[in-house]
Parts: C-alpha cells; sequence; structure tokens
C-alpha cells in the first residue's frame, strides 16, 4: 500500500511540475494524466508449476489495485488512446494435498495495457465510455505462506 | 510453493463513466483482462486466467 501511495504521489507531482509552453500546445495532442485505485478479483488462475516437479492449481484471492496512465486524442472522432500501468499484490490459494487453499502465496500482479476508449453519448452529464485493447501481465513471486490471508 | 515469473499477453476491455469536475474529470470504470497462462500442464493450449478491476480515479490535463 506503501508503494501506491508513493506511485500516486509520484503522477500527482509529475503533472504539476508539467512545462507550461503555449507554442508546445499547438503542436501536441491534449495529453491527461489517469490515477485510480480500487479492488482487483480474480478467477482460477490455472496451474502453478511447484518447484520439485508437477504443478498446483491456484485461486487469485483479490487485491487492491493502483493504476497510472496517459490518454490523448487520436484522429479517430470519439477514440481516445489510453497507456496505463496496473500494479497489485493480490494473494493467490494454492490448493495442495487432498484440501483446497492450504497454501497461500503473495504474488506481484504487473500489466501494462494500451487501450482504445470510445467515448459514448453524454447521459446528462456523465460521460460513459467503452475500453477495448491489450497489453502484458506479469505474474512475479515475491513470498510463499501457509494459512489463510486474514492471518497476516 | 513459489509461484514462477509469468508474461503473458492478455486481452482487456472494460467500461466507465467520467464526470467533468472544473479542470479534471472524476471516473469510475470496470474492466477485464484475460491471458492463458503458460504453466498448464493439463491443456496445450493453457488456462484462461481472468481479472477483474473496479477502480475510482482522476483524470488530469497536462500541459506541455
Amino acid at each position: 500500500m506503501q508503494r501506491h501511495l508513493v506511485l500516486t504521489a509520484a503522477a500527482l507531482a509529475l503533472a504539476a511540475a508539467a512545462p507550461t509552453s503555449a507554442a508546445a500546445q499547438l503542436r501536441m495532442p491534449p495529453v491527461k494524466l489517469i490515477a485510480a485505485l480500487g479492488p482487483s478479483q480474480g478467477a482460477t488462475l490455472g496451474f502453478i508449476r511447484a518447484p520439485g516437479g508437477g504443478a498446483v492449481p491456484a485461486r487469485h484471492l483479490g487485491s487492491n489495485e493502483v493504476m497510472l496512465g496517459l490518454e490523448t486524442r487520436t484522429p479517430l472522432r470519439g477514440v481516445d488512446l489510453r497507456l496505463s500501468l496496473h500494479d497489485s499484490n493480490p494473494y493467490l490459494a494454492l490448493a495442495t494435498g487432498g484440501n483446497a487453499d492450504q497454501a497461500v502465496a503473495r504474488t506481484h500482479l504487473t500489466t501494462l495495457a494500451l487501450d482504445a476508449v470510445i467515448r459514448l453519448p453524454h447521459l446528462g452529464g456523465a460521460m460513459p465510455y467503452l475500453l477495448v485493447g491489450g497489453g502484458l501481465k506479469r505474474y512475479g513471486s515475491t513470498r510463499a505462506t501457509s494459512g489463510s490471508p486474514g492471518s497476516r | 510453493m513459489i509461484p514462477r515469473d509469468e508474461i503473458d499477453p492478455m486481452l482487456h476491455a472494460g467500461a466507465g463513466v467520467a464526470w467533468n469536475v472544473g479542470r479534471v474529470d472524476l471516473f469510475m470504470e470496470a474492466s477485464a483482462s484475460s491471458n492463458a497462462f503458460r504453466n498448464n500442464p493439463g491443456s496445450p493450449f493453457g488456462s484462461s486466467v481472468r481479472n477483474y478491476s473496479y477502480t475510482a480515479g482522476v483524470r488530469i490535463p497536462l500541459r506541455f
């Protein structure tokens, strides 16, 4: 959580320190900085290869996620482009032996996404939009423990 | 049981709604990402991995 706060603070500082130039504004399309926070959940993760061989099924138990990104206009009317980085530290429940969720590992999930932001017609003061895109997702191991995430 | 590092391509889709408040936009959005997990020994196509996130945030215009 501390790292999330540091990332958010750095992004806000970057926005405040951005230089202003009327000439540059004429050349550059408008760019917006995005900072967001919220919960993330996951479905069955699949199978994780065990160090000693074999594999164990794992479930994603959820976490909080922080997102930082940049959004800019495109030549297409009503379509913006967003590059975003998502970061979270979810718990993974690993089914070992006959009982599910006997062990819990904490992993580091980072995703980099490039999305088209399709702006829909305004509804009153609200501006709805759709996101469609792709990117890369990385699971990095940090530590493995036993028990439930609530016990830590 | 330590998960191995994995980097996989994913698809990303979502929807949101934004409100203009002064110079910034506030928004709430839900999105889902899906990828194939390569370490699935039971299938040559891997197991689909889906993550869902629900975020609230701010969109701040940058000036260059």
